[in-house]
């Protein structure tokens, strides 16, 4: 008679323990403080815009309006004159909790960092998640001096006035700022825009940065696959 | 009976607080609770519209999408004020508890003056514009970067939905508690 009163407080006890135990981290040593990459970054050559596409493969950051975090596949033109933090631009698809993007979900968004230090984000909005679909991203002048214009599938939205209008690096890749971090792979393919405004190939992509536990390949030139380990 | 039990609760209750206030003024250090206040703007509001929605027909298949998925682009019938686009701002510090005690100031202004400049906005629509002096830590930054963190923000939120659209923190960046607009 005294068994299944115990047996159902045991599996009382059970359940309440799961709804408080922090989920699994699927992504330990990556969080808010110390964000993951697995990106190719090329830093040799003056560069004037990336231009890129990216799957919208499914990915979540196990956030929470109390576990603030994200993961994204992303685009990068860095000024890179004397430290990475004199201005970049770029322009990708995010998941998880925003600034600009206010609450959690699936964001294409723009953000910037001009030359005094200055941040600045935009969410173009939230779109589905979906392996099979293919968005692209380009970063390029826009036709006012050190202003850029952000492209997502054709639609763009402008930067400020930065202070720059070339950079010496390009990255393309995942970011993973969250401990939770799962998704499926993603495939990216990145162009440079050069100095006479053509569209080739990033260069020397020895330069490389895969932070465990993200995974990254290179099937081809200018080409990146990458995601996180499951 | 009713009448002396709800005379003996409210007695009950202001002693308790008299002696919590008591013992948190004796505590060496104590920081004594601050609600945040809304301050007034250094800019005035300017006239917008909370329904006006962009006509997309015309633009491309994305511009459409976000068109479909983003209440910025419809007509609701939802409305923040300026105190709930102010709460709504406190939450994107990356110090919610000071955030919640921090000063702010809101603006109501067309998407446009926000520079909200997606094509599925209507530059018309109505935006809340609200800068909270409190810590707020880009989330975004490319790899070798050094984290910022700035002592206030400004975030750009549709004044119908509350949907983020922007936000901005740094020497350049438009401020309602001081009135700073970039390129002016």
């Amino acid at each position: 008679m005294a068994r299944p009163p115990l047996a159902v407080a045991g599996a009382a006890f059970l359940i309440a323990l799961s709804c408080v135990t922090p989920a699994a981290a699927s992504t330990p040593g990556c969080s808010l403080d110390h964000h993951c990459y697995s990106i190719v970054n090329v830093t040799d050559t003056l560069r004037e815009g990336i231009s890129g596409t990216t799957s919208r493969s499914v990915m979540s950051a196990g956030a929470s309006s109390t576990y603030p975090g994200f993961i994204d596949s992303e685009f990068w033109l860095v000024r890179h004159t004397s430290t990475l933090d004199d201005g970049w631009v770029e322009g990708g698809l995010t998941e998880g909790s925003g600034s600009g993007c206010t609450g959690l979900g699936y964001f294409a968004f723009a953000a910037w960092q001009d030359s005094s230090g200055t941040y600045g984000e935009k969410c173009f909005g939230a779109v589905t998640a979906n392996d099979s679909t293919t968005d692209q991203f380009t970063v390029k002048r826009s036709t006012t001096t050190n202003q850029w214009r952000i492209y997502f599938n054709g639609t763009y939205t402008l930067s400020p006035v930065v202070g720059f209008w070339q950079g010496y690096g390009t990255e393309y890749g995942g970011e993973v700022a969250t401990s939770r971090g799962t998704s499926h792979q993603f495939h990216l393919h990145a162009q440079a825009i050069s100095t006479s405004g053509n569209l080739v190939n990033m260069g020397d992509e020895s330069q490389r940065r895969v932070d465990t536990p993200l995974y990254g390949t290179r099937p081809g030139e200018s080409l990146w696959n990458w995601g996180v380990t499951s | 009976m009713k009448r002396a039990l709800a005379t003996s609760l409210t007695a009950t209750t202001v002693i308790g607080g008299v002696v919590l206030i008591a013992v948190a003024a004796g505590q060496p250090g104590h920081t004594p609770h601050r609600t945040g206040r809304i301050v007034a703007a250094a800019l005035p509001d300017r006239a917008c519209d909370f329904d006006a929605v962009a006509d997309v027909s015309s633009a491309n298949a994305t511009a459409r999408e976000l068109a479909r998925t983003n209440p910025a682009a419809t007509v609701t019938a939802a409305r923040l004020d300026r105190a709930a686009a102010v709460a709504q701002a406190r939450t994107a510090s990356s110090d919610p508890a000071q955030a919640a005690a921090a000063d702010a100031a809101a603006v109501l202004a067309p998407a446009q003056w926000a520079g909200v400049d997606f094509s599925y906005v209507a530059p018309t629509r109505c935006t809340w514009i609200v800068t909270v002096a409190a810590t707020f830590t880009p989330q975004h930054r490319p790899s070798g970067a050094t984290a910022t963190t700035y002592s206030s923000y400004t975030l750009v939120l549709d004044a119908a939905s509350g949907s983020g659209e922007e936000v901005v923190a740094g020497p350049n960046a438009l401020n309602m508690l001081t009135g700073f607009v970039p390129g002016q």
